[in-house]
């Protein structure tokens, strides 16, 4: 990682309300999946052995309900299959497959995760997501709406029968879930870790940590707060986490060996309220100690009095505007040029006042408000890497041209036989339009109206009206003038700003640009805003990705920023908590113990996995290729021979090694959703709509496994 | 004083229920049929047959003793009974419902061998919580808890932890959360254990008092003196299979021998002889004739009783040391 500071990487785009139907539809393929084994397994072993104990875990009547919806799954199931067969395409899940569907193919590709989306809606082709459209064929009549993609239909609709099978005597046992006891439980829960004093050993251990790593380790003035910020979070998700899963994985296992759970499942008690009483204990437990560590951390950090330099960066929550990125120059095929780092999350453009490569970022709407900005000025942030081809000139930046344009002000690469690099407008009389009126504007302040160099040879004087509009600041008389002709034109430059490697910089824009943005009809597929980078310093190179820049649309409180972002680590405790509570009705506290910390260490490393998993059959052996070249004694790199054996291996590892890892993906949750630390310690807002999704999500996760823990502990014999 | 015993056979000292103490309707209460527990592993292998085709029948209103050696199947019958165990064949009933329903439980209550109770509650909590478990409202429970309380004598120690109390303390603490629903039918599994004598008595006591309440109670026991003092019926069970089943008095009673008691007169030789021949007359023989002895228990409850009367009192051992 080359960016240790200053930089928000953004490997994904936090989820939003948009993504929920495909999120859904995606949780149907993958949950309800998992629940059609599960309930496949359970009638199966009911078919061939009926016990007491499985009528215990779901009841007669409802054994029908739910051969209906297994018998639909099947059915479902066995369409898509057919459909798979006889259609000799690639299966089309969309979004719920991460390894076979890559994502985008364009220079945004940094953006690891794609969020999945809803394939049930009639999408024209060109409408289709960027990643899913080389693999579903365009419908015969151009622009036509596609047809339902019934791979993905059937695939939901198993998902979702089996949901309603597997949830029946859940919904069913609902009505008799009683409150009080369900309450009794968790208090007893808080009340085990009171008296045991586990919470003062813990407080004890934690408080040292709360105390910012500035007054132990020197850092650079602007990283004080940012290093501190960090520290406090670690120590505490790391400190909170283990207690959380040390606590809930030992709880009922621990009721189970000491046969304390006689006395509460002989009470007319649902076992399942045992379960749930036990979670939600714990979890009111651990939603104070969050806020609680929270408040006392953000006491510390005040208390450590940050640099000036570190507050600027880091003591705010910004809300950024972020668009979409793309390296565009004279040559079509340019994406932005790979400087061989090993981290390649930026890509670069050439430093030259003539190159016509440009770093283009395309916002694709702007919040109304802009327009009205406080100050008539609209801040945009960036922090670029620079990737040095010469010394350069010591304790000097690079300069970078900025151009922001609305969507009605385009602008087109020069071609390829023209002398200079210089991006113009698409429309030139609005450009001359542009000019003229950039001079008159001028000449209607004093100072320029007896200006000799703005008058004489009109050419010359409208481009350094031009250039004297590319270098002014809010406080300058002609912040008017920029304002007047972008609300008329949409266009503004700046021009020469200095910057340094990974340090933020800002450069303000007149907010009547986002005036012009927001009034008439914009087409539908134009960004509302783009924002032009271009490098002036020769022989350098400009590194960006798409969260280096953005526009800022306000600023709010630190403090609040930094209690919204516990959320993720309450999140995370509410996230395990589930797992333990759930997994230790039927595992030992230590068997459990270890699968959730398997599941959660591991879900830090799905990018790996699924990158390994995607290259399977791209160059890449699987592990049954693997597993034949070790017991052949070959070279991985050796030429394959083509073998009977070779090519058995190769199919399962495409067809089953692949099939298994995604269904791995599936099981593990989601962590890097729930983070925001990287936000807070950058200064950036966390919305209250992204902690929302959080929620969702979480729920979502924890659905299936506490219906797992449902039938558990119903079909356990606590005394055997 | 003065009381004699003679015994040409006699039905012991438990002639306190007899027959005509037993509920005159037969309502049942708990009914195994073919009950049977085949515990296995992991694989499904036969581990152990803890219960063999049990078929059981305990009345409304009857103290029922289960009693057996060591992995005889006793706690393994109240544990299906209890729904803490599944059966591998035939049936559990109680309350005409089977054992797995969670409904049956408002009408038990269960107090096991050890006291399984969260040890770091006090009594009043302990007892809070498992109102809250029958749904009972805050008042309810209080007012059930502090009864109990008193009950079970440890009106002062209710505000220490269980984890501070004696074992016969959590015995006490255990009954009372098994009586806190005010149940139909008491599951006591040893309920003695850990008591001392006094306790025992006390204990002993307190399932006759719910009995006369009209509960029904079940209880396994290792110690015979207390099932005799207290069950109606007993249930022998042995390596699974049940071997013997009827009312304590019929069990116990040995027809070939007759008892005596008579009151008022010294044993003398000449009373001896004159017993002896008409004890022959009528073909029977005599097989001993003495002063009787009182047990253990109650010689120790006499003096313990005669030390709250007379504090201070204390043992003076005689001149020659006896």
């Amino acid at each position: 990682m080359t960016t240790p500071f200053a930089a928000l990487i953004l490997e994904r785009d936090p989820y939003v309300l948009a993504d929920l139907p495909g999120l859904f539809q995606a949780y149907l393929q993958d949950a309800g999946g998992f629940l059609f084994s599960g309930l496949l397994a359970f009638f199966l072993i009911v078919l061939v052995k009926p016990t007491q104990q499985q009528q215990t875990a779901v009841g007669k009547s409802l054994s029908l309900f739910m051969l209906v919806c297994v018998a639909v799954a099947m059915l479902a199931y066995a369409g898509y299959g057919a459909l798979v067969i006889a259609e000799k395409t690639r299966p089309q899940l969309f979004g719920a497959d991460l390894l076979n569907v890559k994502p985008p193919q364009d220079p945004t590709g940094y953006v690891k995760t794609v969020t999945p989306r809803f394939s049930l809606l009639g999408y024209t082709h060109e409408e289709l997501p960027p990643y899913v459209r080389p693999f579903i064929p365009p419908p015969d009549k151009a622009g036509a709406k596609m047809p339902y993609p019934w791979q993905a239909l059937l695939l939901s609709l198993g998902g979702l029968a089996s949901l309603l099978g597997a949830a029946a005597p859940f919904a069913a046992g609902v009505g008799k879930l009683r409150w009080r006891r369900i309450w009794a439980i968790a208090v007893l829960s808080m009340k085990e870790v009171y008296r045991n004093r586990v919470f003062l050993a813990f407080l004890i251990v934690l408080v040292p940590f709360l105390f910012p790593i500035t007054m132990f380790l020197p850092f650079k003035a602007e990283d004080e707060l940012r290093m501190g910020v960090k520290w406090v979070s670690v120590i505490t998700s790391v400190l909170l986490l283990l207690a959380g899963v040390l606590l809930a994985a030992f709880a009922l296992p621990n009721d189970v060996k000491s046969q304390n759970i006689y006395t509460i499942v002989t009470k007319p008690v649902e076992r399942f309220e045992i379960v749930l009483g036990r979670f939600l204990g714990y979890v009111a437990l651990f939603s104070l100690a969050p806020l609680l560590v929270g408040v006392l951390s953000l006491l510390f950090l005040s208390a450590s009095k940050p640099s000036e330099a570190s507050r600027q960066q880091t003591e705010t929550a910004r809300v950024a505007v972020r668009g979409k990125l793309l390296f565009l120059s004279r040559k079509a095929d340019f994406d932005g040029t790979d400087v061989g780092r090993e981290f390649n999350y930026r890509r670069y453009i050439g430093g030259d006042p003539n190159s016509s490569q440009r770093a283009v970022y395309q916002f694709a709407s702007v919040p109304s408000g802009m327009a009205s900005a406080p100050g008539q000025q609209v801040p945009v942030e960036f922090t670029f890497d620079i990737y040095r081809l010469t010394k350069g000139e010591e304790g000097k930046g690079v300069d970078v041209n900025m151009r922001i344009t609305s969507w009605q002000c385009q602008q087109r690469p020069p071609g390829l036989r023209e002398g200079t690099g210089e991006w113009e407008w698409s429309d030139p009389a609005a450009q001359a339009n542009y000019k003229a009126e950039a001079v008159a504007e001028l000449l209607k302040l004093p100072r320029y109206a007896n200006d000799p160099s703005y008058q004489g040879e009109p050419t010359a004087v409208a481009n350094r009206a031009v250039n004297r509009l590319r270098n002014v600041t809010p406080k300058d008389p002609e912040w008017a003038v920029v304002n007047t002709l972008a609300r008329k034109y949409g266009f503004y430059e700046f021009a020469g700003k200095e910057v340094f490697d990974y340090r933020p910089e800002r450069v303000v824009v007149p907010a009547a640009l986002f005036e012009n943005a927001t009034a008439g009809k914009k087409p539908a597929n134009a960004p509302a805003v783009q924002v032009f980078v271009h490098c002036t310093t020769t022989s350098q190179m400009l590194g960006m990705a798409e969260g280096d820049l953005y526009l800022i649309e306000k600023e709010q409180s630190f403090a609040q920023n930094y209690l919204k972002a516990t959320f993720g680590l309450w999140c995370w405790l509410v996230l395990v908590i589930g797992l333990c509570v759930t997994l230790s009705t039927y595992l030992d506290a230590v068997v459990t113990l270890l699968c959730v910390v398997f599941l959660f260490g591991c879900a830090f490393f799905t990018g790996y996995i699924q990158e390994q998993a995607q290259n399977i059959g791209q160059g890449q052996a699987g592990p049954f290729a693997a597993l034949n070249q070790l017991l052949q004694a070959k070279s991985p790199t050796a030429q394959a021979d083509n073998t009977a054996v070779e090519k058995a291996a190769d199919t399962i590892d495409l067809v089953g090694a692949k099939w298994g890892f995604r269904r791995l993906l599936n099981v593990f949750p989601d962590v890097e959703a729930f983070y925001w630390t990287h936000y807070v310690s950058e200064g950036f807002n966390v919305s209250f709509e992204h902690l929302a999704m959080n929620f969702v999500m979480l729920v979502a996760y924890l659905f299936p496994w506490f219906l797992l823990g449902y039938y558990l502990i119903r079909g356990r014999e606590v005394a055997a | 004083m003065g009381q004699n015993v003679v015994e040409a056979h006699t039905g012991g000292k438990g002639d306190r229920h007899t027959g005509s103490s037993l509920p005159h309707v037969a309502q049942n209460v708990v009914e195994t049929r073919s009950l049977t527990k085949v515990y296995r592993d992991f694989w499904g292998r036969k581990k152990k047959t803890a219960l063999n085709a049990l078929d059981l029948t305990i009345h409304k209103g009857e103290i029922f003793g289960l009693l057996g050696p060591n992995g005889s199947g006793k706690t393994t019958t109240i544990k299906l009974l209890l729904g803490l165990l599944f059966p591998s064949s035939g049936d559990a009933l109680v309350f005409d419902q089977p054992a797995a329903k969670v409904e049956k439980n408002e009408r038990i209550g269960y107090l096991p061998e050890e006291s399984y109770l969260y040890r770091f509650l006090n009594a009043e909590e302990t007892l809070d919580f498992y109102g809250r478990l029958f749904n009972m409202p805050a008042d309810v429970r209080r007012k059930r808890a502090d009864e109990l309380i008193e009950v079970v004598g440890l009106k002062n120690d209710k505000k220490r932890i269980l984890r501070e109390y004696s074992k016969g303390m959590r015995q006490r603490i255990g009954l009372a959360q098994a009586l806190i629903n005010d149940p139909d039918l008491v599951i006591l599994d040893e309920p003695t254990s850990g008591l001392d004598p006094l306790g025992t008595r006390w204990m002993k006591d307190l399932i006759l008092d719910l009995k006369k309440k009209g509960k029904t109670i079940l209880m396994c026991s290792h110690r015979l003196d207390d099932v005799q003092d207290v069950c109606d019926r007993i249930a022998i069970l042995y390596n699974g299979d049940l071997q013997e089943q009827g009312t304590v008095s019929r069990l116990v009673e040995d027809q070939k021998r007759v008892n005596v008691k008579a009151s008022g007169l010294q044993m003398t030789d000449a009373l001896e002889r004159e017993l002896t021949a008409v004890i022959e007359k009528h073909g029977g023989k005599l097989e001993s004739v003495g002063h009787p002895t009182t047990t253990l228990e109650d010689l120790f409850l006499r003096i313990i009783e005669e030390s709250k009367a007379r504090p201070g009192r204390r043992y003076l051992p005689t001149g020659n040391g006896n």
